[in-house]
């Protein structure tokens, strides 16, 4: 079998587990990416926010919302086709067992919310809790499927 | 599904990197088809099957055999 010499070490490593290391650079690397452009949303929100609204409810300037939303469209869209390739099959289904299992939650409780809203037993559905609870189901779910 | 998997890689002293490497997959997808977690895919399957020189069948078991529709 051929082997690699590490650099800087003594241990050799197979053509498979170069291969393999490879790939889980080019996906660090790519989510490191994603998590900059998250960062940096971040970041030029709580410069740009309001004082005194409360955090995710102030006014920001036109054109810092439209940096944003286009800076989370390219970085989400092209982040997704980019990481999409350098998955796996495994990888794959652990991400859609996640986004399924966050679609059903989201659709089975807003309903529920929505009608106990008109029955005036409880508050206005909300948009952010909707989507935070989207996501924390997304990365629970994720989380089973791949280390279960 | 079972699989024998561990034991073909065992016989050739690749770990379980170095045979993802080879099938295009990740550590962590192998130890799951090894471990019964994961079922791979037809295409993987077949990758697997001629990296071992063996037919899918006589890597895989199929256990007691899929439910189908009743009649």
């Amino acid at each position: 079998m051929a082997k690699a010499q590490m650099a800087g070490g003594s241990e050799e490593i197979g053509p498979g587990e170069l291969l393999e290391r490879r790939q889980r650079g080019r996906q660090a690397l790519i989510l490191s990416l994603l998590m900059l452009a998250g960062g940096v949303t971040g970041l030029v929100l709580s410069l740009t926010e309001a004082d005194g609204a409360g955090a995710l409810q102030g006014a920001i300037p036109a054109g810092v919302a439209i940096g944003l939303a286009a800076l989370w469209l390219v970085s989400v869209i092209g982040g997704s086709i980019w990481y999409k390739r350098h998955i796996d099959e495994l990888e794959l289904a652990a991400q859609l067992w996640g986004i399924a299992c966050a679609g059903a939650v989201v659709l089975i409780l807003y309903p529920a919310w929505y009608l106990l809203w008109r029955g005036a037993l409880a508050p206005e559905p909300n948009g952010h809790v909707m989507f935070g609870t989207l996501y924390i189901v997304m990365i629970i779910a994720y989380l089973w499927k791949k280390f279960r | 599904m079972k699989n024998r998997l561990r034991v073909l890689r065992a016989e050739r002293g690749w770990s379980q990197a170095e045979l993802g490497g080879r099938l295009g997959v990740s550590r962590q997808a192998v130890n799951a088809i090894e471990t019964g977690k994961h079922d791979p895919s037809l295409p993987l399957a077949f990758r697997l099957a001629r990296l071992f020189g063996m037919a899918i069948e006589e890597i895989f078991e199929d256990g007691e055999g899929a439910d189908g529709w009743r009649v």
